[in-house]
């Protein structure tokens, strides 16, 4: 089968709440794609700006639930009602794809073993600090992580934004997961707890709006600092004879919280201790490292001058991060609050 | 989204070593003829990138070495002899992949006492 044959065996589901800014251009980069879906869906979760208006003029498919469903999930699966097609997308309703996206992901679905792809990753703006520290983090993850994860076919999550889906399997899922506030990473470890396969195209790429400032930035980090927890705390019995994927969430994990907390104690700490300064390098110590991936991606995309001024920004988000890391850590394990409320935070 | 912090810690040696592992099981397969160019090439540019990553490591460990030659005499014990200084050195060295063998283990072992396969 030809991905054009595919693609016509295909739903695209945008969740969409408030979205009037932006539904427009992701709609549009959906229907001039190489490749386009049989049908777009979009779910207009009670918006109360002209996210369904816009939606209509546009020819496409608009769902409206009888209230606001809470979740992203929530908007994904009560479209997910609907769709009989083969193939299912989820694509964010601030995420445009580039021409050949759905063309080079759905490809990987003639593998009958495959139940979901996602593809590469990059902010669609690249102006404030914020944006700047998630395009770092993205083309070093996009790059050198999950090249390597897909490898060992163990892709640790299938990013929601952009990612396809045998719609059978998703179906045998109950769709979308409500319980964490990852449903990304909740689906993709649920199929590999059944023995599916999910895959990491790099060459199929999506542009998302990225949190420009701090107060949507803190709400994302929240979901998703919370959202791995919870996922870990889920997960670990299903996914214990997957030692690929127990390696990668053990060490994950150890990160997140040893790093996390040498970041913010053991580093200030060590430099007062020993007064001495030279402790302080341990912020930017792997500075080499960091650096490499993201040379090599923006080199590629032509985006060099942009990739180096924009790699200080990644060490504040890193440093950010690491306090959301570590509530998280405190507030889901230690107190057993769970996060339940879904914040939008792009 | 991402987990954890990228680069930071034993997931970027984590990474490290499973990229230069690559070419070595690649050439399992190949061996059993289920490689292809395709696999090869994404095995070459990520060996690529990881040795890329060891070089940067190492010309900033000579950097750090000439700028700052002293500092890292100092946070070894005053008592100490140069020999010993060595062996302390390649402790240190040695630590984040001894952390991350004894994690991966603990986890493995963790493991074993989770284990439920799956119902598919």
């Amino acid at each position: 089968m030809t991905s054009k044959e595919m693609a016509e065996n295909l739903t695209v589901i945008i969740p969409a709440y408030n979205e009037a800014a932006s539904i427009e251009d992701t709609i549009r980069s959906i229907q001039n794609q190489t490749t386009p879906p049989r049908e777009i869906i979009v779910v207009d979760d009670f918006s109360s700006d002209e996210t369904g208006e816009l939606a209509k003029s546009l020819g496409v498919s608009v769902l409206r639930p009888p209230k606001n469903t809470g979740t992203k999930a929530g908007a994904q699966n009560f479209a997910l009602q609907q769709v009989d097609t083969k193939f299912s997308m989820a694509i964010d309703a601030d995420t445009i794809l580039a021409p050949d996206a759905i063309e080079k992901l759905i490809v990987v679905l003639e593998d009958e073993e495959v139940a979901a792809a996602c593809g590469s990753v990059i902010p669609r703006y690249k102006n404030t600090l914020w944006e700047r520290g998630r395009y770092i983090e993205y083309l070093f993850a996009f790059t050198f992580y999950k090249p390597i994860q897909d490898y060992y076919e163990k892709p640790l999550i299938s990013s929601g934004c952009f990612s396809v889906y045998r719609t059978s399997n998703l179906k045998e899922q109950g769709g979308w997961s409500t319980r964490t506030m990852a449903e990304d990473m909740d689906l993709t470890w649920s199929f590999y707890a059944k023995g599916y396969k999910v895959r990491f195209v790099p060459g199929a790429v999506c542009y998302p709006i990225e949190p420009e400032n701090f107060d949507f930035m803190k709400k994302q980090l929240k979901r998703w600092s919370h959202g791995f927890i919870q996922n870990v705390m889920l997960h670990s019995r299903d996914t214990s004879h997957l030692p690929v994927l127990r390696s990668m969430i053990t060490i994950g994990v150890w990160d997140a919280v040893v790093a996390s907390m040498a970041y913010l104690l053991l580093i200030p700490l060590l430099a007062i201790i020993f007064r001495n300064p030279i402790f302080l390098l341990g912020y930017i110590i792997d500075l080499p490292a960091v650096m490499v991936p993201p040379i090599i991606k923006g080199f590629e995309r032509k985006e060099l001058a942009l990739t180096l001024s924009s790699i200080p920004s990644f060490f504040v988000l890193r440093t950010v991060n690491c306090l959301f890391v570590l509530e998280a850590v405190f507030s889901e394990v230690i107190l057993r609050k769970r996060l339940t409320v879904y914040q939008k935070g792009h | 989204m991402n987990v954890g912090l990228p680069t930071t810690g034993l997931g970027g040696i984590f990474y490290i070593l499973s990229g230069l592992l690559m070419p070595f099981i690649e050439l399992i397969y190949t061996f059993r003829e289920k490689s292809s160019t395709a696999r090869w090439k994404v095995v070459f540019r990520q060996v690529g990138i990881t040795m890329g990553i060891l070089a940067l490591i190492w010309i900033t460990s000579l950097v750090l070495k000439i700028f700052i030659p002293n500092q890292a005499s100092n946070l070894i014990p005053v008592e100490t002899n140069a020999i010993y200084s060595i062996s302390y050195i390649r402790i240190v060295l040695a630590s984040p992949i001894l952390a991350l063998g004894t994690i991966l283990g603990i986890s493995w072992i963790a493991s074993l006492f989770l284990r439920k396969r799956p119902a598919k």
